[in-house]
């Protein structure tokens, strides 16, 4: 309740009421005198506790009874209950349980694209292991088998293209049939010796893996001049 | 929540709205018809009743552009114009402060309490002394809380009209008490 007058008089004594209350003041009390009596009663009224008597119990229930013949309930709905428990009216969008699964469900969806690529990169590992596997039978099948263990896989590939050229810089030799066998060419030149080396070390290979995947073992090329000179006649 | 927008929702159907409304008003109402009504309980308890039941029937009668406690008041005021109309007597029963409409003291003191029930027995006699305008304005202000401006509105009258009454009505109530000065001013 705002202030009023009357607020004033129980709050401020005669001598400090300012020009205009005083003003206003003049038609109810011409002194001092009886602006504290006002003042008196005023307060003393305010100091009595006036408690309010309650009605009865009857009369709510009367009042219960007009209400719902006049607001009728209407017949409860299964998702009324879950709407209102979903989307509660009282809190904030942010702050409601469906906006919050949305986000959820939202956030989960954009990490999937993730989950596709990390199976993709975790299968390359893999295959480098079945590479290296097929590195190391082949290594063992050979007479001088060296470990490939510790090669590197481009290295390996890298042979196996310069293999597949060596067979075709001599026509005179067949190509590598699916079996894996390679028939011997006949011996022509500096390079027949490197050739009938190579050719030996592929049907080798070839044993271990019919189906002519093979890779040619790394040797030193101190070790074998005449392989190191076919390779840099080859490039 | 306020009360205007406790009243825009029992006009939807909102039971705890009106629940709310009733806890609030209750009370102040059937003191308020009591005084009103020669302290007749039973006629107080009806008009709380219908003054309620209003309520729920059409809420659309309240000016959701005006405070709800003056609207509520207003009708009040009118259904008590109306009542008198009906008797065309007013009945001055009261010989002191009914039972249900205490005054409560937290001073346990036996004296003081025997002090203080003289004392409210001489103000209500001497508020009933007073014709109607101007206890009622004096009640309006003192037992109901409303301010000069609300019961200006409640009474269909200006606020000089109010300070005029209740200002007689203060002077009048300090001049029979004065026998009672120690306890106005502990």
């Amino acid at each position: 309740m705002k202030k009023d007058l009357i607020d004033t008089i129980m709050e401020k004594d005669y001598h400090a009421l300012t020009a205009s209350e005083r003003e206003e003041l003049k038609s109810f009390c011409n002194s001092e005198d009886e602006y504290n009596q006002m003042k008196e009663v005023f307060i003393g009224v305010e100091g009595m506790s006036w408690e309010h008597p309650k009605p009865k119990a009857e009369t709510k229930q009367r009042l219960d009874e007009l209400f719902d013949n006049t607001y009728p309930k209407a017949a409860p709905v299964w998702y009324s209950s879950v709407l209102t428990v979903v989307v509660p009216k009282d809190k904030p969008v942010h702050r409601q349980p469906l906006a919050q699964i949305a986000a959820i469900a939202l956030l989960v969806l954009l990490t999937v694209p993730f989950w596709n690529s990390e199976v993709q990169i975790n299968d390359k590992p893999v295959q480098m292991a079945q590479a290296d596997v097929v590195d190391q039978e082949a290594a063992a099948s050979s007479e001088t088998a060296v470990p490939v263990k510790d090669k590197p896989v481009a290295e390996a590939e890298n042979e196996t293209a310069v293999n597949v050229r060596v067979a075709e810089d001599f026509p005179a030799t067949p190509q590598p049939e699916p079996g894996g066998r390679v028939a011997s060419a006949s011996a022509a030149g500096s390079g027949a010796i490197a050739e009938n080396r190579f050719n030996s070390l592929a049907e080798a290979a070839a044993d271990e893996h019919p189906d002519g995947v093979f890779v040619a073992v790394s040797q030193p090329a101190s070790e074998e001049p005449e392989m190191l000179d076919l390779l840099t006649a080859t490039f | 929540m306020t009360d205007e927008s406790l009243m825009v929702a029992i006009s939807k159907g909102d039971k705890r709205a009106f629940d709310e409304i009733y806890n609030r008003y209750s009370g102040p109402l059937l003191g308020y018809f009591m005084r009103m009504l020669w302290r007749d309980r039973e006629k107080a308890e009806d008009f709380v009743h219908d003054i309620f039941a209003k309520i729920i029937r059409k809420p659309e009668l309240f000016d959701p552009s005006r405070t709800f406690k003056t609207w509520l008041y207003s009708v009040a005021n009118n259904m008590c114009k109306n009542e008198y109309k009906k008797q065309e007597v007013r009945k001055n029963t009261s010989n002191g402060l009914d039972e249900s409409y205490a005054v409560t003291d937290h001073n346990t003191n036996v004296l003081s309490e025997v002090f203080d029930s003289q004392f409210r027995d001489q103000f209500e006699k001497s508020l009933n002394d007073l014709d109607t305008k101007h206890s009622e304005v004096f009640r309006l202000r003192h037992l109901d809380g409303l301010s000069i401006k609300e019961i200006a509105e409640i009474l269909k009258i200006s606020d000089g009209t109010v300070k005029s009454r209740l200002f007689y009505a203060t002077k009048y109530l300090a001049s029979s008490l004065e026998a009672f000065n120690p306890v106005l001013n502990r």
